[in-house]
């Protein structure tokens, strides 16, 4: 693991420094930790576009793109991302690293002012920050990321089981909210999310690259001086209440065109995001799906020749595992029982421990890239540094060295059928 | 004994080892310090590859047979999957074909050099018996839907057919249903003879280790020099002159998918030189239709596009072609724009300022990917077999000029030349149709 080290700029303010030397990349990132409202997730995501597309200093889109292109190419991107009752707004930049110098770079200076610029200072509209016109074009981008989903059927699978498998108790919306909040969505709405994300939030800077720690500190202290002042504490835990799964399996079928089917399976698991015991999911679904010759591509693609690609995910905010794959029509009930035959090894606590080994390897491998890569390695750290999470990689791999054939099955006996969609090519085999 | 030529480009700080030695591949050593290894054995057959010569006689290749290949090599007589071998290893290994090569990869922490003589020797023995095709081709039936279905893949096929006329590159990777059906051991036997040997093999190395690491983990490896098939190139016979067209694919799409495509004539002149000019029509399609361009904020402001367009330039073995794809409520206006604007760009050309930018900035993104042992060395694998390397069409890139790149405006685009693809919302009939307008 890379030594990080990590100071308080002021109360809810931190920052962590991770020096590299090899590398031609440096990375600089900034997360916004901050509560998710009812009916305000569209914004949220609408906020974290616009901020990326334009600055007071470039107020137009061509502008703003040119000035990164300028910059060497400097990468800025945002994302949102909800765990439990908060969301993280992440803005993040790569740019050419200068290793070896006793000052910042230039070049380092002029991109982390782009970066500010862009975040503090956004290009303004008639009324305040946001123009309208921007705002109507990223609703519009918005709205089409949602219908474009249609485009993929596995893609159209994954979101239909997840509206379907929403608990109705919680605001369980997608990462991008919904088609009506997307219309509700206006400027004042954007400017009072903008300034709860800026000052009720807790805020975290990430700079991984070759500059001195110090004059790193001092510019974010310079560009970002804005941030410290007025600042609301943020209070709060996260939490993940549990849902029970539905009982009986909740079947839904949708007719479609082509050829394939797609299937998805989607089971409650007993454990949510950050608590106790998930490197064990983790080991599950690598030994379900990823590792090779992991347990679902045996059974259900190699011994059974059911389907190219099969694959199986977690959602650990909601407990939820889902298992994902394209199959000939008709051949769905015979796909489930291979699935439920994998799922009956594992509870017997039959696991391959060759598989366990594979697994492992496979995750450590993962963690490794992680670390080496210092885009990957500025998100990881800001994503699971603001919902306190560990970020040792050696304590991770401990830990996942750990798992056995034994706690596998402990897991798999807690985990619970809960629905299942198929989408099917009109005229195929159909379940009730 | 091996022969090693060192390659340094100190601009960069970056190197690499080019070794030979027989029994093996030509070997692409790329060191980093990095805790992870990466490797790629290219074999030189892909789709493309329909017919070959055999001591004088012709034989030809079924669809998909090269790619079904791919998919059998992993099996091991004693009913094993060689991905277990590699899984014990700690090491995750991959398989793809493309029209002109099937690789074989893997990556790992440790156990490099057992994984590394694993890839070596498992493509070495093939091991088909009539049941585990059969099997096989029940799963790669499933992948020929899966493609069949996607829309995206739709307009890819899509464009590529209304570009080339006869090339073997309008045929699916996997085949078609009927061509994978027909497939038999004896077949995939007599394919993997003419073209699996050391001859027709590159290896690429990523990872913290030298030339003599390398020679002493592969010290006892060695390849099959057996083969004497030569291959039978494309027909080069593609209508020059194929007026453009506009054509509409069905598939489920919420929003018509596009592409705008043109051919473009073959660059001359050396190696170099052709490369060179393929980075200038990059920059072209970079300052046309990128995110910084004028053209992609009217087409924004008119409220025709939401999304950055994809640009794409292609060329192997007798193709040579660029799209740019996007999705738009109106494709045929966006199409009737793009032509407007390369009409009016092929006259005015590029400013120098312009050049300077987007060269900076695509310099800046092979610099970037070097970082990454992975994205290095399937660099290395997509453009060795080309004539160059990453490091060397680095350095091409940071030298272009507004001249040259006005220059190559002129040689290779065209607004006459502009086919427009469509895939737009509809029923997808089980026999694939193809709406010419």
């Amino acid at each position: 693991m890379r030594p990080i080290e990590t100071e308080t700029l002021c109360p809810g303010v931190l920052f962590d420094y991770i020096p590299t030397e090899d590398y031609k990349n440096a990375s600089f990132g900034v997360g916004f930790k901050y509560k998710v409202r009812r009916g305000c997730s569209s914004a949220d995501k609408i906020l974290s576009r616009l901020l990326v597309r334009t600055s007071g200093d470039y107020p137009t889109h061509t502008l703003f793109s040119r000035r990164l292109e300028e910059l060497y190419l400097t990468d800025l991107t945002s994302q949102t991302v909800r765990r439990g009752d908060f969301r993280a707004t992440l803005f993040q930049t790569e740019l050419l690293d200068e290793p070896f110098v006793d000052d910042i770079p230039d070049f380092t200076r002029e991109v982390m002012t782009t970066v500010a610029g862009a975040i503090l200072r956004p290009a303004a509209g008639s009324e305040g920050f946001f123009a309208d016109d921007e705002i109507e074009r990223e609703k519009r981008a918005l709205l089409d990321q949602i219908r474009s989903i249609k485009n993929s059927k596995s893609a159209y699978a994954q979101k239909r089981i997840a509206e379907i498998t929403a608990d109705p108790a919680r605001y369980d919306v997608p990462e991008y909210g919904t088609e009506r909040e997307i219309g509700e969505t206006d400027a004042a709405l954007l400017r009072r999310r903008y300034r709860e994300m800026l000052y009720r939030s807790e805020v975290r800077f990430v700079y991984a690259g070759s500059a001195p720690k110090e004059k790193i500190r001092a510019l974010i202290l310079d560009l970002f001086s804005n941030l410290l002042k007025e600042r609301k504490p943020l209070t709060g835990r996260c939490s993940f209440p549990r849902r029970a799964p539905h009982v009986p399996i909740l079947r839904v079928t949708e007719e479609t065109d082509g050829k394939q089917a797609i299937l998805a399976l989607s089971y409650r698991i007993p454990i949510g995001y950050g608590e106790g015991g998930h490197e064990t999911v983790s080991m599950l679904t690598t030994v379900l799906s990823d590792a090779p010759m992991a347990l679902l591509f045996s059974e259900v693609r190699e011994k059974g020749g059911y389907c190219y690609s099969i694959r199986c995910g977690v959602r650990l905010e909601k407990r939820e595992l889902v298992v994902l794959c394209g199959i000939a029509p008709g051949s769905e009930k015979a796909v489930e029982r291979a699935v439920s035959r994998v799922f009956s090894t594992v509870r017997r606590g039959q696991t391959d421990p060759g598989l366990i080994g594979a697994s492992l390897s496979y995750c450590k491998t993962a963690l490794v890239s992680i670390w080496e890569n210092v885009d990957e390695t500025v998100m990881h750290v800001l994503m699971r540094r603001l919902f306190d999470l560990s970020i040792d990689p050696d304590q991770l791999t401990e830990r996942l060295a750990a798992v056995t054939a034994e706690e596998l099955a402990a897991l798999t006996r807690g985990i619970r059928p809960d629905a299942v969609f198929l989408l099917t090519p009109k005229g195929g085999v159909t379940n009730g | 004994m091996a022969d090693v030529v060192l390659h340094e480009y100190p601009a960069l700080r970056e190197r690499f080892f080019e070794i030979r030695r027989e029994g093996l591949p030509v070997i692409y050593l790329i060191p980093k310090k990095r805790s992870t290894f990466y490797a790629v054995l290219r074999v030189g057959v892909g789709s493309y590859d329909r017919y070959y010569l055999e001591r004088g006689r012709r034989y030809s290749v079924l669809p998909g047979c090269a790619h079904f290949l791919e998919h059998k090599l992993f099996a091991n007589p004693d009913g094993s999957d060689e991905m277990e071998r590699f899984g014990d290893l700690g090491a995750d290994a991959n398989a793809y074909t493309t029209g002109t090569s099937t690789c074989f990869l893997f990556n790992c922490r440790d156990n490099f050099p057992a994984a590394l003589k694993e890839l070596l020797t498992f493509v070495s023995k093939p091991y088909f018996t009539r049941e585990n095709v059969e099997r096989e081709k029940k799963i790669i039936l499933q992948e020929a839907a899966m493609y069949a279905d996607s829309p995206s893949y739709r307009l890819s096929t899509g464009t590529i057919r209304q570009l080339y006329a006869n090339h073997p590159i309008r045929d699916e990777i996997v085949g078609t249903a009927a061509s994978i059906k027909r497939i038999t051991p004896a077949h995939l036997t007599r394919v993997y003879r003419a073209f699996y040997h050391v001859f027709n093999m590159q290896l690429f190395v990523c990872g913290d280790l030298f030339p003599d690491d390398l020679l002493s983990i592969l010290s006892d490896v060695s390849l099959p020099t057996n083969g004497d098939a030569s291959r039978v190139l494309p027909p080069a016979d593609e209508p020059r002159c194929a007026p453009p067209t506009v054509r509409t694919y069905r598939r489920r799409v919420s929003k018509p998918l596009f592409a705008v495509s043109s051919g473009f004539p073959e660059p001359v002149g050396d190696i170099s030189e052709q490369h060179r000019k393929l980075l200038a029509a990059g920059v072209v399609l970079t300052h046309l239709f990128g995110e910084a361009g004028s053209l992609f904020a009217e087409l924004k402001e008119a409220g025709l596009l939401t999304d950055p367009l994809n640009r794409r330039i292609e060329r192997n073995r007798g193709i040579c072609y660029f799209s740019v794809t996007g999705k738009s409520d109106r494709p045929k206006k966006v199409y009737q724009m793009i032509r407007d604007r390369v009409r009016e760009f092929v006259e005015t050309g590029i400013p120098e300022e312009d050049v300077s930018r987007i060269c900076r900035a695509q310099y800046a993104a092979y610099l970037s990917s070097f970082d990454d042992p992975e994205e290095t060395a399937e660099a290395f694998s997509e453009t060795i077999p080309e004539g160059i390397d990453p490091f060397a069409e680095t350095l091409l890139v940071k030298n272009l000029n507004a001249d040259f790149v006005n220059a190559v405006t002129r040689e290779l685009f065209s607004p006459d030349r502009l086919n427009l693809t469509v895939v737009r919302g509809g029923k997808q009939d089980a026999l694939e149709s193809e709406e010419e307008e």
